[in-house]
């Protein structure tokens, strides 16, 4: 009895915070999501029933975002995949191969370094990078490209640098995947004759598998939910829409056009998402 | 491969030496002609980076230490207690890592903006407190529950209360799971970008994030000051890669692979 209220004890100032942030913000989000409250307008909140979820059902620029942020999250997951896959079979060679400690500190460094800065750092690279005057693309390719603000690809260039910062994430949980198997079945392949690609397809991949499952789905839910600073600072969410992913809708309606009824039901939405998600991918984990 | 992934990096370092001149050459060269640290100075003459950089600090430091102790405490608590509800709270915790930060941002708005703290420090901190505890209490549980019950059972036997278990054993034998909960949490204090773009008006609160973001709204847009500051927003995440890295990658493949 006396060790169960320690327990207690030991997880309630956790609970304290997790309470602020989370489930004071959840009820109210739901209480607002019902009425209509713009500030700015009046302090009055008013019940309006149903009608934000009407409205959000209806609005093209609610259903357009969330086009966008799914568009965003199914290909920078998978570029992300593909480049940390790729990167954590060259990193494993170099592992292997390398003696000196020192350039597995260096190589590590390289590659973790784009996760490890600020997103805003990395952003102002590729604004600099991006630059249809004098930035290093278009020197790079000859061309007069407006990246950012063309339409048509303001949102695949936000992938790139997204998928560019992120990445590392994949590359190690991959790089720990082929570090644990079992080096003989890797040095039998060479015996065989198996080349580099032969070795990815038949050996590597086979075997981390499972571990793809779990990486590609975690990483989904935070791709979908997270994404904001990086289009805050590229785009901030145009040219017009096109790149007005659903976390940058939120903080639209919220901070910036003070429509706090609107915002809760954008919120009670993409929170459900996340609640459904999140269910479903902790039950199946728990089965494995 | 290693040079295309440090090509944004080198962009921002290389450029925030360069003269305005040579920073608006078409078309652009990589390395600088003549060697400034006129943005550097800039920044700290112009775009009040003295107070962002303590703000920022201040933000970092207190993330980490809040976090680390109430997340360890409770990790601690759900790994070796049992209580009503233990399993339906852990996972409430697990599935708060899902949510858009941002859907939960404005109700905690009204709340800071009722307590008047709206501008201050303490307002970014609670915020990114928050919701790094459930990262910390996660990978500080699954370290836990791989720790050798022995030991402890062994110390109570001697007659150790239980939280001096948790201080004179188990804590001291924690240290490197400590050390990337700190890490992870002064990192996401230094770069909270939702938190501070939210309750931070003036430089009084404001960090370096944001204060560079302003620097992007403005008629005119510095490159040069821009690049400077990126570069000095890098330097304490490129220490702690270079000397923590083994860390990092620990607390980053976590929730993929057991610690």
């Amino acid at each position: 009895m006396r060790k169960d209220f320690l327990g207690v004890l030991l997880v309630l100032p956790s609970l304290f915070f997790i309470g602020l942030i989370a489930i004071y913000p959840l009820f109210y989000n739901i209480y607002l999501s019902f009425h209509q409250f713009n500030p700015l307008q009046s302090v009055e909140i008013q019940f309006v029933g149903l009608q934000n979820y009407i409205w959000a059902l209806n609005e093209t620029i609610v259903l357009n975002s969330l086009y966008i942020t799914l568009v965003f999250t199914i290909t920078s997951v998978f570029l992300e995949a593909i480049i940390g896959l790729f990167l954590a079979f060259v990193l494993s060679k170099i592992e292997f191969s390398s003696r000196l400690r020192i350039i597995k500190v260096i190589f590590t460094s390289i590659f973790i370094l784009p996760w490890a800065i600020p997103t805003v750092s990395a952003a102002v690279g590729w604004r600099l990078i991006y630059h249809p005057i004098f930035g290093f693309l278009n020197a790079l390719l000859g061309q007069q490209i407006m990246w950012l603000s063309d339409a048509n690809l303001a949102l695949i260039s936000v992938i790139l640098a997204d998928a560019w910062k992120t990445m590392p994430f994949f590359l190690f949980i991959f790089l720990a995947g082929i570090m644990s198997i079992p080096t003989e079945h890797l040095e039998a392949a060479k015996i065989d004759g198996a080349s580099d690609l032969q070795e990815l397809k038949h050996i590597i991949i086979p075997q981390i598998i499972p571990l793809m499952y779990v990486a590609l789905s975690m990483r989904a839910i935070d791709a979908f939910t997270k994404i904001f600073d990086m289009v805050y600072m590229l785009t901030g969410g145009g040219p017009g829409t096109a790149t007005k992913v659903f976390p940058i809708l939120i903080y639209n309606y919220s901070l910036q056009y003070f429509k706090f009824g609107n915002a809760a039901t954008l919120a009670v939405i993409s929170i459900v998402v996340s609640l459904a998600y999140g269910i479903l991918l902790l039950k199946r984990g728990l089965k494995a | 491969m290693a040079v295309i992934i440090l090509f944004p990096i080198v962009i921002i370092l290389l450029s925030s030496f360069k003269p305005d001149d040579e920073i608006y050459s078409v078309p652009p060269r990589l390395l600088p002609n003549v060697f400034t640290l006129e943005h550097y100075l800039n920044l700290f003459t112009l775009f009040n980076f003295k107070e962002f950089s303590i703000n920022s600090l201040v933000i970092a430091s207190f993330t980490a230490l809040f976090s680390t102790i109430f997340g360890t405490l409770s990790a601690y608590g759900f790994s070796r207690f049992k209580f009503r509800f233990a399993d339906k709270i852990l996972f409430f915790i697990m599935i708060i890592r899902t949510f858009t930060p941002v859907a939960l941002l404005f109700p905690l708005y009204l709340v800071i903006r009722s307590f008047g703290l709206l501008d201050t420090t303490m307002a970014i901190v609670l915020g990114v407190t928050s919701l790094q505890i459930p990262f910390t209490i996660w990978f500080m549980k699954t370290f836990f529950d791989e720790f050798p019950k022995s030991i402890e059972e062994a110390a109570m036997l001697d007659g150790v209360s239980d939280l001096g278990v948790l201080w004179k054993i188990v804590i001291p034998l924690s240290k490197p799971a400590i050390a990337v909960s700190i890490i992870f949490a002064f990192l996401a204090g230094w770069s909270d970008f939702i938190f501070s773009l939210s309750f931070s008006q003036t430089p009084r609160s404001m960090p370096l994030t944001i204060g560079i973001a302003n620097m992007l709204t403005g008629y005119k847009i510095y490159w040069g000051e821009l690049m400077a500051g990126g570069t000095y927003m890098m330097i304490i995440p490129l220490i702690i890669v270079i000397f923590f890295q083994k860390y990092l990658v620990k607390g980053l493949i976590a929730g993929a692979i057991k610690a």
